[in-house]
C-alpha cells in the first residue's frame, strides 16, 4: 500500500476516536444499552462465573470489558470508543488483502458512520458486533479459516444476530470443504459449553438457560407501544449505517472476491430478517436501528468496490447498471420522501449521482471529491435515523433535571426513578452530582434475569446479589418496592413507560404520591405523607 | 465519446434529474415529517369532552389566564392550554386511576393534573395552580355526572 494511503487509515481511525471521544465527553449518545454493556462487565468483576456462564451477559464482551467496567464511566466509553475504533485499520487491511486499490475508501466508509460513531460513544455492543464482523472478514480474507470461524463463532454470543453470518460461514465452508472453517466456529461453543456444563452441572444448560427469551414477556405493555418500522425509518435507519448505501446498487459479484460475495449475502439477509423480525417479536428484536450496525464492514468493501469503478473504461458497470442501481435508490428515497421521511435521502442519492455523473465522464477527481463529501456529510447530515441521540431516546432527562435543580432542598433526599439513565446523566453532564439514585429495577428486567439464570446452582441470587451492588444506581427490585418499604422523604422521578404500572400499579400508589411536577414523559412527584415524616 | 461510454454519463444523469424532480416536489408540497416524538394531544376538543367542561372554548379566561389550546381525549387526557404574559402551562384532566400519581386536585370522578411549563426554566406566579385548577374542578364537577367522555 502507498504510505499516503496508510497515512489515510491513520487519519481515518483518528477522525473516528476524535468525533466519538468528543460525543463522550458531551453525553450526547449516553444510551441505557452502553449502560448495561458496562453493567454486565461489571458483574464480571463482582460474581466472575455466575456472569461469565449467564450467556445473557454476552460473556466474550464482558469479559473484555471487566477490567474498566468498576471505572468511571468516562474510562469504560473511551475504552469503548478505542476498541470500536480498531475496525478501521481491520477494515483497511481486508480491502488490502482482497486488492482493492484504494483500502482507504472501505475505512472512510467505517470511519465515518454515524451509527457507528454514536454506537461507539454510547457503549453499545453493536459497535463491538462490528468490531468482530471486521476481525472476522480479516482473517477470513487472509485464509486463517480456524481464526475466522473462532472469532465468528464467539460472536454470536456478543450479538446473537450475527448467527445468520455464522451460518453463511458454515455454509460457504461445507460448499468449499473447509473443516477448518468449521472446527474454528464450533470452538468457542463448544469450550463454552463444557465449561459451562461443569459449572451448571447440567450438559444441557445451554438450552435450559438460552441468551435470549425466545418470546417477550406475557402482558409486556412495552410491546403494545412497539409498531412495525415504517419504510422512512427503515430508510434513515440505512443511511445512518452510512450514506454511502445508496452506492450498493452499482455493486457487482464479478468485481468482488468470495469473501466480500459471502459477507455481502450474509449481511443483506441479515438485515431484511431484523425489518421484518420485529413483525412477530421474535427474538425480543424490536425496531431500533442498532441491530443494523454489523453490516457496516462488508457494505464498506462493497462499495469502495463501487467507488474504485466509477470510471468511464469498459471494465467498469456499464450505463444501464449505474442507471438502474441509482435508480432504484431514489425510487426508494422519493417514496420515503412522500411517506414523510424527509428530503436527505434524495440529497444522498443525488449525490452519489452526482458522482457517478463525473466518474463516467472521466473527472474521476472531481468523482472522488463528491463522493468523498458524501462520506464526510454522514456524520452532519444523517445520524438521526440511529436514533441513538440521549435527546432522542432519552429527552425527558434535561426536563428532570432542569426540575430538580429547582429544590435544593431535596439534594440529600433519596430520588426513585424508572429512567436507567438518570443516574448517570446527574453524576455527569446534568450537573448534580452525588444524589441518591435509586432505580427501579422493571418487571421485564427481573423476569429476563431470572429466566435466563440458574437457580439451582446458586447463579441466580449471586447475579441479583451482585447487581446490588449498582444497577442505574441503587437498585430497588420489584418486590421492594411497596409504599410500606420506601422512605417517606423519597422523591419519585418517573418517565412515561408503559411498564411502570407492573412495579408501581395505580390501584396502590395513586393514594400515596403527590404531583410535584409534570411534564412531557416524566412525573416528578414526592409521598403525601412527606410532612408529617420530618 | 461513444454512446456506450456516454451511457454511463445519462443513465446516472436521469436518475440526477429525477432526485432533483423529487426535491422540487418536496418543497412545492411538503409532507410534515414524522418523528419518533410522541403526536401532541388533538388540537380539537371533542363535543363530549367541551361539555365536560362546561363549554370552554379557546379564547375564554380561566383565573386571569387565556386558553390558548384545548384538545383530547387523547391518550385518555383532555389538556388545556393556558397562557398569559409569554408564560404557557397545560392542566390535564384524566379520569381517576388513570396514572399511579395522586393529582394535586380531584373531583367526583377525574383527576386534574398541571405541567408543562413553558419556558422550561420559570415558575408560575404563586397561587397559580390552585386557582386554576379549582377553577376548572368546579367546571367539571357541575357537568360530570351527566357527560360520559368516550377516549378517557
Amino acid at each position: 500500500m502507498r504510505s499516503s494511503g496508510r497515512a489515510v487509515i491513520v487519519l481515518l481511525t483518528l477522525a473516528y476516536v476524535g468525533l466519538a471521544g468528543a460525543a463522550v465527553v458531551d453525553d450526547r449518545f449516553l444510551h441505557d444499552e452502553g449502560l448495561l454493556t458496562r453493567l454486565l462487565a461489571a458483574l464480571v468483576g463482582r460474581e466472575p462465573m455466575a456472569a461469565l456462564f449467564l450467556q445473557k451477559a454476552r460473556p466474550p464482551l464482558a469479559a473484555l470489558y471487566a477490567p474498566v467496567a468498576s471505572m468511571p464511566l468516562s474510562v469504560f466509553l473511551w475504552a469503548h470508543v478505542l476498541v470500536a475504533a480498531l475496525a478501521v485499520p481491520l477494515t483497511a487491511a481486508t480491502a488490502r488483502t482482497l486488492g482493492h486499490p484504494r483500502p482507504e475508501l472501505a475505512a472512510a466508509v467505517v470511519a465515518l458512520s454515524p451509527m457507528f460513531i454514536a454506537a461507539g460513544a454510547s457503549g453499545l455492543m453493536n459497535s463491538d458486533a462490528v468490531v468482530g464482523v471486521a476481525a472476522f472478514a480479516w482473517c477470513w480474507s487472509r485464509g486463517r479459516l480456524l481464526t475466522a470461524g473462532i472469532v465468528m463463532g464467539a460472536l454470536v454470543w456478543v450479538r446473537a444476530e450475527l448467527a445468520v453470518l455464522a451460518l453463511a460461514y458454515a455454509a460457504w465452508s461445507a460448499w468449499d470443504r473447509k473443516p477448518r472453517a468449521w472446527i474454528g466456529l464450533a470452538a468457542f461453543p463448544v469450550v463454552y459449553g463444557l465449561a459451562g456444563a461443569l459449572y451448571h452441572g447440567d450438559l444441557l444448560w445451554m438450552v435450559h438457560f438460552p441468551p435470549a427469551l425466545s418470546r417477550p414477556m406475557e402482558d409486556n405493555p412495552f410491546w403494545d407501544h412497539q409498531t412495525a418500522a415504517s419504510m422512512p425509518m427503515v430508510v434513515g435507519a440505512v443511511l445512518a449505517v452510512t450514506p454511502a448505501v445508496v452506492w450498493l446498487g452499482l455493486w457487482r459479484a464479478r468485481d468482488a472476491h468470495v469473501v466480500e460475495r459471502v459477507g455481502l449475502a450474509a449481511v443483506v439477509v441479515l438485515a431484511v430478517a431484523l425489518v421484518v423480525l420485529p413483525r412477530w417479536r421474535v427474538f425480543n428484536f424490536d425496531t431500533s436501528p442498532r441491530y443494523l450496525l454489523p453490516i457496516l464492514p462488508f457494505v464498506a468493501l462493497a462499495v469502495a468496490r463501487v467507488l474504485s469503478s466509477l470510471g468511464p473504461d469498459a471494465a467498469t458497470p456499464g450505463g444501464w447498471r449505474r442507471g438502474l442501481g441509482l435508480g432504484l435508490a431514489a425510487a426508494l428515497a422519493l417514496v420515503s420522501e412522500r411517506l414523510g421521511g424527509g428530503p436527505w435521502a434524495l440529497i444522498a442519492v443525488a449525490v452519489a449521482a452526482m458522482a457517478v455523473v463525473l466518474g463516467g465522464a472521466g473527472w474521476s477527481t472531481a468523482s472522488r471529491l463528491v463522493a468523498a463529501g458524501l462520506v464526510a456529510a454522514g456524520p452532519l447530515a444523517f445520524g438521526s435515523g440511529a436514533r441513538l441521540a440521549r435527546r432522542q431516546q432519552a429527552g425527558v432527562l434535561d426536563q428532570m433535571v432542569v426540575r430538580l435543580a429547582e429544590h435544593p432542598e431535596w439534594e440529600d433526599r433519596p430520588l426513585f426513578t424508572n429512567a436507567p439513565l438518570l443516574s448517570a446523566y446527574l453524576e455527569r453532564s446534568g450537573g448534580l452530582p452525588g444524589r441518591d439514585v435509586r432505580y427501579m429495577v422493571q418487571a421485564d428486567q427481573l423476569y429476563e434475569l431470572t429466566t435466563l439464570s440458574n437457580p439451582a446452582n446458586g447463579q441466580r441470587a449471586r447475579l441479583l446479589s451482585a447487581l446490588g451492588e449498582g444497577f442505574h444506581g441503587r437498585p430497588v427490585f420489584p418486590d421492594a418496592l411497596s409504599p410500606e418499604t420506601i422512605p417517606p422523604d423519597a422523591v419519585f422521578v418517573l418517565t412515561e413507560d408503559p411498564r411502570l404500572a407492573l412495579v408501581m400499579p395505580p390501584a396502590r400508589w395513586s393514594s400515596v404520591l403527590r404531583v410535584v411536577h409534570r411534564g412531557r414523559g416524566m412525573t416528578i412527584a414526592v409521598r403525601r405523607d412527606e410532612e408529617s415524616a420530618r | 465519446m461513444t454512446l456506450r461510454t456516454s451511457a454511463r454519463v445519462w443513465a446516472p444523469a436521469l436518475v440526477l434529474v429525477l432526485c432533483a424532480g423529487g426535491l422540487v416536489l418536496a418543497s412545492l408540497d411538503p409532507v410534515e415529517p414524522k418523528t419518533q416524538v410522541e403526536p401532541l394531544p388533538a388540537p380539537v376538543l371533542s363535543e363530549a369532552g367541551t361539555s365536560l367542561l362546561g363549554g370552554m372554548q379557546v379564547g375564554e379566561r380561566l383565573m386571569g389566564w387565556d386558553v390558548v389550546a384545548l384538545g383530547g381525549p387523547h391518550e385518555r387526557e383532555i389538556r388545556i392550554e393556558l397562557e398569559r404574559d409569554g408564560v404557557r402551562f397545560s392542566l390535564m384532566v384524566m379520569v381517576k386511576g388513570a396514572v399511579p400519581q395522586a393529582p394535586p386536585l380531584e373531583t367526583e370522578h377525574y383527576a386534574i393534573f398541571y405541567g408543562h411549563v413553558q419556558p422550561k426554566d420559570v415558575s408560575l406566579p404563586s397561587g397559580t395552580i390552585r386557582a386554576t385548577t379549582h377553577a376548572l374542578a368546579r367546571r367539571i364537577r357541575a357537568h360530570e355526572t351527566d357527560v360520559v367522555v368516550p377516549g378517557m
